[in-house]
């Protein structure tokens, strides 16, 4: 019975999202706002059982974490709590200070580390002129990402040499290749996502 | 500025790098007591604001509740819902209800909307080659069709073998050769403007946390 009503439920709110496809309409923006209070209440509540409560049970428990290291963060978190009254929200400001400040050493230690030095040093193929072309190619398509460029003595607008000589058009054209296989992955994964759907309603109803 | 503001913004911009070269110092030469200390408190304060931006999120919408807003009415009670059936689970009072709204409602929602994305990336191809007949586009859409046909003809016995291999050699080219330098190329790009973004927080070129 329960596995029924769960198909029904399930099937009304994925006709109510394959409504869009007839333009949008008040039945999908209902399924929207639905999908939207559920994910942000359950994120809530993961919250609250995977990070607050287990903090309470350690500061609970005598060989826990002691008291002290947590009171900062507590009235930083209550700080945060007053950007709401527009007077007194300056005074949540370091809280901000403090969260950017982390995640910025964080963001530049990852991007360092986990980005920027394998992307550079990792190789492919064995073939080493393969490797050489996408090695041309990658600086191609970084050469693309220059925006800023200087003016002349008559204020003309002169692009950087490498710019000039073709190597961002040609690192364009890699762009846009690399946009077009990224989206035939998506198209085909929505696609299989969608023939699922179907078939799994199809089938349960059939059975 | 007012003169209480300079004061203020001085003392944010020290706190942001000491707080911050702390961080990266205890990270990079894997000093645990001092990072993970810092990240501690930092995620709980992230978890806090994220809370609180949920919070406000639900305030904002029995707000419009009130106004008659049919739609903020769903959202509204879509999230007490959620959260009355913690707050039964929390005192034994059901079992597992939250995991149930779960895989009823949020589960069905998120793989419909995802592969409802299949009309819309084809409507948005029909459109780009209605609208912008350029270069880029035409070699976008070349892209699209021989990878798509790459992944379809490859090992289909309703063609001949010859072509499906053709199709499936032309796509492992393009992974294999332009995907990954035209990712690799993305990548170090993202990672370079993450490296100058993250400087300039750093050393207070921009102060987010003053608005």
């Amino acid at each position: 019975m329960s596995e029924l009503a769960g198909l029904i439920i399930g099937l009304i709110l994925t006709l109510l999202i394959y409504s869009y496809i007839w333009g949008d309409n008040p039945l999908y923006r209902l399924a929207i706002h639905m999908l939207v209070g559920v994910s942000a209440a359950y994120a809530a509540v993961i919250l609250v059982t995977q990070i607050f409560v287990p903090i309470y049970r350690e500061l609970l428990t005598p060989s826990g974490s002691d008291l002290l290291t947590w009171i900062i963060p507590m009235g930083l978190g209550l700080l945060l709590l007053l950007k709401r009254l527009p007077r007194l929200s300056w005074m949540g400001r370091g809280t901000m200070a403090l969260m950017i400040g982390v995640g910025a050493a964080i963001a530049l230690l990852g991007a360092l580390t986990g980005t920027l030095w394998p992307q550079v040093t990792a190789v492919n193929s064995t073939n080493p002129v393969l490797n050489l072309i996408i090695a041309l190619l990658t600086i191609a398509t970084l050469a693309t990402f220059q925006f800023t460029g200087h003016t002349d003595d008559h204020d003309e607008w002169i692009r950087p040499w490498w710019q000039r000589i073709g190597l961002a058009q040609i690192g364009q054209a890699v762009i846009m290749i690399t946009f077009g296989a990224l989206f035939a992955a998506v198209l085909n994964t929505s696609l299989i996502l969608l023939i699922e759907r179907i078939s799994f309603f199809l089938t349960k109803l059939a059975s | 500025m007012s003169k209480r503001a300079i004061p203020v913004a001085i003392a944010l911009g020290l706190l942001t790098f000491l707080v911050g070269l702390l961080t990266f110092l205890g990270l990079l030469l894997n000093l645990p007591q001092l990072s993970s200390l810092l990240l501690r408190w930092a995620g709980f304060l992230a978890a806090v604001a994220l809370l609180l931006g949920i919070l406000n999120l639900f305030a904002v919408h029995v707000g419009r509740l009130f106004k008659g807003n049919i739609y903020s009415a769903v959202l509204a009670l879509s999230m007490v819902m959620v959260f009355a059936l913690a707050i039964a689970e929390r005192f034994d009072l059901v079992d597992g209800g939250v995991n149930l709204v779960f895989n009823l409602v949020q589960a069905p929602l998120e793989m419909a909307l995802a592969s409802l994305l299949a009309f819309f990336l084809l409507f948005s191809g029909f459109q780009l080659l209605r609208r912008q007949r350029t270069f880029s586009a035409v070699l976008f859409l070349l892209t699209v069709v021989l990878v798509l046909l790459g992944t379809v003809l490859a090992n289909n016995r309703f063609i001949p073998a010859g072509i499906g291999e053709l199709f499936a050699q032309i796509r492992q080219t393009i992974d294999s050769v332009f995907v990954v330098a035209g990712m690799r190329g993305i990548l170090i790009g993202v990672a370079l403007g993450t490296i100058t973004l993250s400087i300039r927080l750093l050393v207070g070129a921009e102060r987010p946390y003053n608005k």
